[in-house]
């Protein structure tokens, strides 16, 4: 190798290790005994930031030096996966249902440093998850509320009465923005947005299994799909539409924009949730992993998530009584939402939902009816006893079961009986087929009945 | 002797490909599961059969204003993918094509199409397709506020958003198609042309003639390049039909997100993709080669006439109105990064807030700093691995050079979504998930290794038409004087080429800090909060524009401004220092 090689190559190794040195200086990877904490969860990147600083700047981070945490946002499905990698030490935010599910997969480490157990034992039991031996699976550290940012701009509009509760919104008015090709609300996908996925599942359990499908299919008419609550959040904010779920945070998120938009809990429908946190089963810091859970359980960490995120707190904690002034008034608007219920029919209603109502094919067909129905009713040729009777057709549908072949209709007892066989993908996929087909077969029978009205 | 000498030149390469396409993608895709996502795509309702028709432009009356809506109707997904993709790759063409007769006849024309066309290849993924949604926004957006006094309204939705959106991105790569391929031919016969009166019509005819196969890559390549897109449709998803798209379906249903599992029909949906883009690189594949000939033959690229007339004014002002709005696009990308918001306004506000909510995010400067480390190790691997295998290839040093190149070229037509679940589900499954090999442990392993043989065809291709253009006396001289080829290669070919295709490694280099499908799903594996995480810009960029809407879209787009700014000028001493080392 001559000379002009080896400065050559020389040089390119420079540049590599150069960039290389640069990334490892720009945070120091340095300093061993520090720990940098990996948690997975379900906050947006900005309340990552949020969290983190605040934790960082806090006594216990010193005191256990804790350099740094790092915070990874991926679908539940890898959740498992991750928890027995040995390369993630928490799982922060989501919902129940999951964490009692990995809890149950034995995915979860047992909680045993002894100042957090003493923490948590003082807690009301529907906070602490614990598995089958007594252990503690996860701890709820805040409790908030679902609900819908309503964007007054967008009302005044269109001309819309503001909705008081879910069922407000299968009044055919909210139709009327499909007349000019705007959407009432924002929807996102049950099967991307735990706030969808609860609202859903809370308005099936309000207003009963055969009504909630008929109020979500009306809710799926007036909907622009959307993949996260985000999304939602931000058109509800901007006044692209009129209703968008959401939690209370990003409710007053929402709110700060000052476009019109409020946060609303509809009328004896908030549904209450946990936010709960949960160590790693192979967790590379168990101990550091407590410590951040044990910030969250100080009064500083209460103090700092109802700050944040309007969290409710869990313990009794002074100096924030403000937000429990936001919940008292609230108190009677709560319902009690049965999560247990929810996770029977969990993969069976979000795959009926995503095949009946938002899949692209099925939903332009349910706009196309809406649109219709909009129209005729401004013509005075459709009352709303017409149009609620054209709804009942709508939901819930019957299908042809993709394993016998029959006839049957979606209930919630035929739920409860596929649900578990869904978790098979080629079933999933079979059921979503046999949905949508069945949808679009009935919404072009609706649609055509629609037209020799008019 | 010359077989193990050229196996020396192909063999590296063929083991990253092996390790990294090959053996993930036969994993994932077996026969029966193959069979399975065939048969699930064709039992699904609305996929080649249509469920809705409507007219596509809907004109309504309100409050003394006409509001022009414009809809793809529901014609079933894989002819609105098609349809889309056609009218997409045939406008792209047509306003490419426009520009390209000024642009060749006037020189002062020449670069200023040229300066736009580049200003409009910078990639800004996902932030340009928002900005394109904010654009023509129907209450606030810049187009509307400017119609709305003439009384009009134009209301884009779904597909028809994601086709305007695709136009504006794709209309420079099909210019600098057409246009380095017309410069490639003699250019004795444009002037004889000129000198016999062409203008306007006649020469575009000329044009017409002789670009014939340059005009097939550029439609087959932006053909491909819509049906595979996924940041339009993504951004425009609140409405059917972009939902309805193949790309959307198969990228958004692949995964149960809460369960795991796959769905077979979203593998249907992407292999549908696959099958396509393969149809069309075959039908289309001479042309292309010709095309690349072409391109990098390294003619003078300057106009005919050195001063405007009447005509060259009237050739401006095309230019600017037709390859205008795509560099507006990334113009307006750019200057969002040096502006303070973009909400509820035609345009962003003057301001530094973007820079300075950049500078006070240290999740997002490591972001810039880890696609830099990774497009700098990925552009040497591309250098040092391709350049042999396009030499040999194009020399047709093997037998089975054809199908070596159609290996190569593979990875064009592979979905990214298939790969990353495919190098998830493999290496997961042989390091297993707790080793620190794994795609959770070293998600920048898989990250450059994917970057290397998904953009691979980008570099591979040009390049070996440019091995095609040198003559071979050289190499002959050196055979009978005893060289072996891989010395041949070493010697004489790899300093030439390597320095010559400086541009095209600068374009792949773009190309891998810009990477999308790899980078939201492995490239988030090992965290992306906080300064010490591993996730790749995009991978930021995707995450902060799906949870925290246009917040942060600045502040993005100021950050890949940086990250090109980094990573092309030292991909420029990259490619000097590795041709320097084959001396």
């Amino acid at each position: 190798m001559d000379g002009r090689r080896i400065a050559a190559l020389v040089a390119i190794i420079v540049i590599v290790v150069a960039i290389g040195v640069g990334l490892a200086l720009f945070k120091p990877w340095g300093g061993k005994k520090e720990v940098v904490l990996k948690i997975v969860t379900r906050l947006s990147p900005e309340e990552q930031k949020e969290i983190r600083q605040a934790f960082l700047s806090s006594k216990i981070a010193k005191e256990y030096h804790i350099k740094d945490v790092e915070f990874t946002k991926v679908d539940y499905s890898l959740w498992k996966q991750l928890a027995l990698s040995g390369k993630v030490d928490l799982f922060f935010i989501g919902e129940k249902v999951v964490y009692d599910r990995l809890c149950k997969e034995g995915a979860f480490a047992p909680i045993t440093m002894d100042k957090l157990v003493s923490i948590i034992n003082g807690l009301k039991p529907q906070f602490v998850g614990r598995d089958t031996r007594g252990n503690i699976c996860w701890v709820a550290v805040g409790q908030a509320v679902y609900g819908y940012i309503v964007n007054n701009n967008f009302l005044k509009q269109y001309n819309l009465p503001k909705p008081v509760k879910w069922g407000s919104l299968e009044n055919p008015v909210y139709l009327k923005p499909l007349l000019s090709h705007a959407y009432t609300v924002s929807f996102p996908r049950p099967t991307k947005s735990g706030t969808a996925r609860t609202t859903m599942h809370g308005i099936l359990q309000i207003y009963g299994w055969d009504d909630g499908w008929r109020l979500l299919t009306v809710i799926g008419m007036e909907a622009g799909i959307v993949d996260s609550s985000e999304k939602a959040r931000d058109q509800a904010a901007e006044g692209i539409v009129g209703v968008a779920p959401a939690y209370i945070g990003y409710g007053i998120e929402a709110e700060k924009e000052g476009k019109g938009a409020v946060f609303e809990i509809p009328r004896g429908e908030g549904i209450a949730y946990i936010s709960p946190v949960a160590l790693a089963k192979k967790a590379p810091h168990p101990r550091e992993a407590q410590a951040f859970i044990l910030w969250l359980l100080s009064p500083d960490g209460q103090k700092t998530i109802a700050k944040l995120f309007y969290y409710l707190p869990v313990r009794n904690i002074t100096g924030i009584s403000w937000v429990k002034e936001v919940y008292q008034k609230m108190k009677g608007n709560i319902f009690q939402y049965n999560r247990t219920l929810a996770e029977k029919v969990d993969l069976a209603a979000t795959t009926y939902f995503e095949a009946a109502i938002a899949d692209s094919d099925t939903n332009a067909l349910l706009k196309e009816i809406g649109q219709l129905a909009a129209q005729l009713m401004e013509k005075g040729k459709l009352s709303k006893n017409q149009w609620l009777r054209i709804v009942e057709q709508l939901a819930p549908l019957t299908i042809k079961d993709p394993w016998t072949g029959k006839q049957v209709k979606f209930t919630l007892e035929y739920a409860e009986k596929i649900n578990n066989k869904l978790q098979n993908n080629a079933d999933r996929d079979k059921f979503y087929n046999a949905v949508k087909s069945a949808a679009i077969n009935t919404y072009k029978k609706v649609l055509e009945e629609l037209k020799s009205t008019s | 002797m010359k077989s193990n000498s050229v196996l020396k030149l192909v063999a590296p390469v063929l083991v990253v490909y092996t390790i990294g396409v090959f053996i993930p993608l036969l994993a994932l895709l077996t026969p029966t599961t193959l069979a399975r996502s065939i048969l699930s795509v064709l039992h699904e309702p609305g996929f080649a059969k249509p469920t809705l028709l409507y007219s596509p432009v809907t004109i309504i009356h309100e409050n003394r204003t006409r509001m022009i809506v414009l809809d793809f109707p529901l014609i079933g997904s894989l002819w609105l993918t098609l349809l889309v993709a056609l009218i997409v790759s045939i406008s792209s063409f047509l306003l490419a094509y426009i520009v390209l007769v000024p642009a060749i006849l006037y020189r002062p024309i020449t670069r200023i199409s040229l300066i736009l066309a580049l200003i409009g290849l910078l990639p800004y993924p996902f932030i340009e397709a928002y900005v394109v949604q904010r654009v023509f926004d129907p209450r606030i957006g810049l187009v509307n506020t400017l119609l709305r006094k003439l009384g009009v309204i134009i209301v884009v939705k779904g597909a028809i958003g994601v086709l305007i959106y695709q136009v504006l991105v794709f209309t420079p790569v099909a210019f600098v198609i057409l246009l380095s391929y017309v410069y490639s031919l003699p250019r004795e016969q444009l002037e004889a042309a000129l000198q016999l009166g062409a203008r306007g019509a006649s020469l575009a005819r000329l044009i017409y003639r002789a670009a014939r196969p340059a005009i097939v890559a550029s439609l087959s390549l932006v053909l491909v390049l819509s049906i595979d897109d996924v940041a339009g449709p993504l951004v425009f998803e609140q409405d059917p039909s972009a939902r309805s798209l193949l790309a959307y379906r198969a990228y958004t249903y692949f995964l149960n997100s809460v369960y795991g599992g796959f769905s077979y029909t979203a593998l249907g949906h992407a292999i549908v993709l696959l099958l396509l883009s393969v149809l069309v690189f075959a039908i289309s594949y001479r042309s292309i080669a010709e095309t690349y000939r072409g391109i990098t033959s390294g003619r003078e690229r300057a106009g005919l006439l050195p001063r405007l007339d009447r005509g060259g004014a009237l050739g401006l002002v095309i230019v600017v109105a037709f390859l205008g709005p795509s560099a507006l696009l990334k113009i307006l990308c750019i200057v969002y990064g040096f502006s303070s918001k973009w909400v509820a306004s035609p345009l962003p506000s003057p301001g530094l807030h973007q820079l300075r909510l950049l500078s006070s995010s240290p999740d997002i400067l490591r972001a810039v700093l880890n696609s830099f480390l990774y497009t700098t190790v990925s552009i040497i691997l591309v250098l040092v691995l391709l350049s042999p295998a396009a030499y040999a290839v194009a020399r047709r040093l093997i037998r089975a050079s054809g199908l070596l190149d159609a290996a190569m070229m593979s990875t064009i037509a592979i979905p990214g979504i298939v790969l990353a679940y495919a190098y998830y589900q493999f290496f997961t499954s042989v390091v297993g998930p707790g080793s620190s090999l794994s795609p959770i442990g070293m998600p920048w392993l898989y990250l450059v290794l994917g970057y290397v043989v998904r953009r691979a065809p980008l570099y591979y291709k040009p390049l070996s038409a440019l091995v095609s253009s040198l003559p071979l006396e050289l190499e002959e001289a050196a055979r009978n004087l005893g060289a072996s080829i891989a010395r041949i290669y070493r010697s004489i070919v790899a300093p030439i080429i390597i320095k010559r295709g400086v541009g095209i490694a600068a374009f792949t280099s773009l190309s891998i800090a810009s990477e999308v499908s790899l980078s939201i799903t492995i490239g988030g594996l090992g965290g992306s909060s906080g300064a010490n995480h591993p996730a790749p810009l995009t991978n930021l960029v995707a995450s902060y524009i799906s949870f925290s809407g246009l917040a942060y879209a600045g502040a993005l787009a100021l950050a890949l401004t940086l990250l090109y700014a980094l990573a092309i000028p030292v991909t420029i001493i990259l490619v000097k220092l590795v041709s320097a080392l084959h001396r």
